[in-house]
């Protein structure tokens, strides 16, 4: 089969498109261990600082969030049609459960928004 | 068919995982890196000491270790079977095997300064 | 719509050409045609040596699988006038291989089917005159959609996992397996996981969905592979554990 398979139909896109998230999550998250790291000293922590606020880094951030936007819904809809859950003798349907995955990220940014700004 | 015991391991990893970055990331990049530039924030993290101060936080800790471990073994796994899609059928496995590595070091090097070094 | 249509169908005889090649055949075109009358018509009228696979015409048998337009489809159930094109292209389902024309070698297929055990395995049998094994309506939902599957292989046509790596067990078998371990008459389940948990099983599928895009009776294979996916993961990682803590 052609490496190219995934150009066939609209579907295949979208597959590749959610699947290649991972690429993006997975170079930000060494990305911000480095930076995490360079805090033990502060000389060299400011001296890689122009590096992290390089345009490059900063467009590469953008881009990372947005992956992280389209993995967050794609993960939520697709785990809504695996899991089965059952609530007062019915299985709840795909779209509830979406709708639910849907509202733990709104409160769980929400908590990690609290945690930065207040501390708990 | 005998049992793909290290597959099976790394796969909960990266169910877990996908969950930890679909809750987590989104809300983690704009705080720490596009907030600023998108207008949501005022005041900038990423500085030396906005940062230090945020992360001697027990809970900041469990945060960064859960947030760090889960978005590398989640992408390490998921990247690694987009190069058996893009037709690496013969080495997908051996580069995976060193995604992990790195996953793993770096976890481990995330977890050992956040709770034993700064 | 115009009175005739195109059919661009794959042809592939060996002992004649070591490669396939395309032929056209122009068929006068009625609005209730499905592209399985359309393949009928050139049989009977134009071209007698044309092979396909065909049987009940009605969407159950499973046998009239092919490519149409790039997807595959069940030939009977696909109404030419769906298209909207002119020259409208079959062939084969892909991922196959091919024997003749659209017909395709099932062997491996059947091969898989076999390799899942599907069929109700029990730990003892009662005596007939003690009856049936009965179930409730919620536990045959448990497995209902699943074993709507009609053996097409259109899941697997569709399977980009089955295109770049043939030992994949692939979809329909295992919805199949899942099919028997969600039975509650079954009692087979570990068996069974242990061998869709190796490295040609469950781990293969990255739940690109196609399958479940495709299949003609709903059947969900995508899903369902998923829904397997954590019993096989505690299955497997058993062998980690002292034997004290094995189930």
């Amino acid at each position: 089969m052609p490496s190219t398979w995934w150009l066939r139909n609209p579907r295949y896109f979208l597959y590749m498109l959610r699947e290649v998230t991972s690429i993006f999550v997975y170079l930000y998250a060494l990305a911000f261990v480095v930076q995490f790291l360079l805090l033990a000293d502060r000389g060299l922590f400011d001296a890689f600082r122009v590096l992290f606020t390089s345009s490059v880094f900063r467009a590469f951030t953008g881009v990372v969030l947005v992956m992280a936007v389209v993995h967050a819904i794609t993960w939520w809809s697709l785990n809504a049609g695996v899991f089965r859950i059952r609530l007062r003798g019915r299985t709840l349907p795909p779209a509830a459960l979406f709708a639910g995955g849907m509202l733990a990220w709104i409160v769980v940014s929400g908590l990690v928004y609290l945690l930065v700004f207040r501390g708990f | 068919m005998e049992p793909d015991t290290s597959t099976a391991v790394f796969w909960q990893f990266f169910a877990l995982g996908g969950f930890i970055v679909a809750l987590l990331l989104p809300v983690h990049i704009i705080l720490f890196h596009a907030g600023v530039d998108l207008g949501l924030l005022e005041e900038d993290l990423s500085t030396f000491d906005a940062m230090l101060a945020w992360v001697t936080d027990p809970l900041v800790k469990v945060y960064l270790i859960v947030l760090v471990g889960g978005a590398l073994f989640h992408g390490a796994h998921r990247f690694k079977y987009v190069l058996f899609d893009l037709g690496m059928r013969r080495s997908y496995r051996k580069v995976g095997a060193f995604l992990y590595v790195i996953a793993g070091l770096a976890t481990a090097l995330t977890a050992l300064v956040a709770l034993f070094g700064v | 719509m115009a009175d005739e249509i195109i059919l661009r169908v794959t042809r592939y005889r060996p002992e004649q050409s070591p490669l396939p090649f395309h032929e056209d055949f122009a068929v006068p075109f009625r609005n209730d045609m499905m592209v399985l009358d359309a393949l009928a018509y050139v049989k009977d009228h134009m071209d007698g040596s044309l092979a396909f696979r065909w049987s009940c015409r009605m969407g159950i048998c499973g046998s009239c699988g092919a490519s149409v337009e790039g997807t595959p489809r069940l030939t009977c159930s696909t109404f030419l006038h769906e298209i909207r094109k002119p020259i409208v292209r079959v062939g084969p389902l892909g991922h196959f291989p091919v024997i003749k024309d659209l017909v395709v070698d099932m062997d491996d297929f059947m091969r898989k089917l076999q390799q899942v055990m599907p069929w109700i395995i029990r730990e003892s049998e009662k005596p007939l005159e003690r009856g049936e094994y009965s179930q409730l309506p919620e536990q045959v939902e448990l497995y209902r959609q699943q074993s709507l599957c009609i053996n097409c292989m259109i899941c697997y046509a569709g399977c980009p996992v089955y295109g770049l790596e043939p030992e994949f067990i692939g979809p329909a078998a295992l919805a199949l397996a899942y099919r028997y371990n969600v039975d509650t008459r079954d009692h087979g389940s570990k068996e069974r996981l242990a061998r869709l948990i190796g490295r040609t099983g469950l781990w293969e599928c990255t739940y690109v969905g196609e399958c479940s895009v495709v299949c003609p009776k709903n059947v969900d294979p995508a899903g369902a592979i998923q829904r397997l996916k954590a019993p096989g993961a505690i299955q497997a990682i058993q062998i980690l554990l002292p034997p004290i803590l094995r189930r």
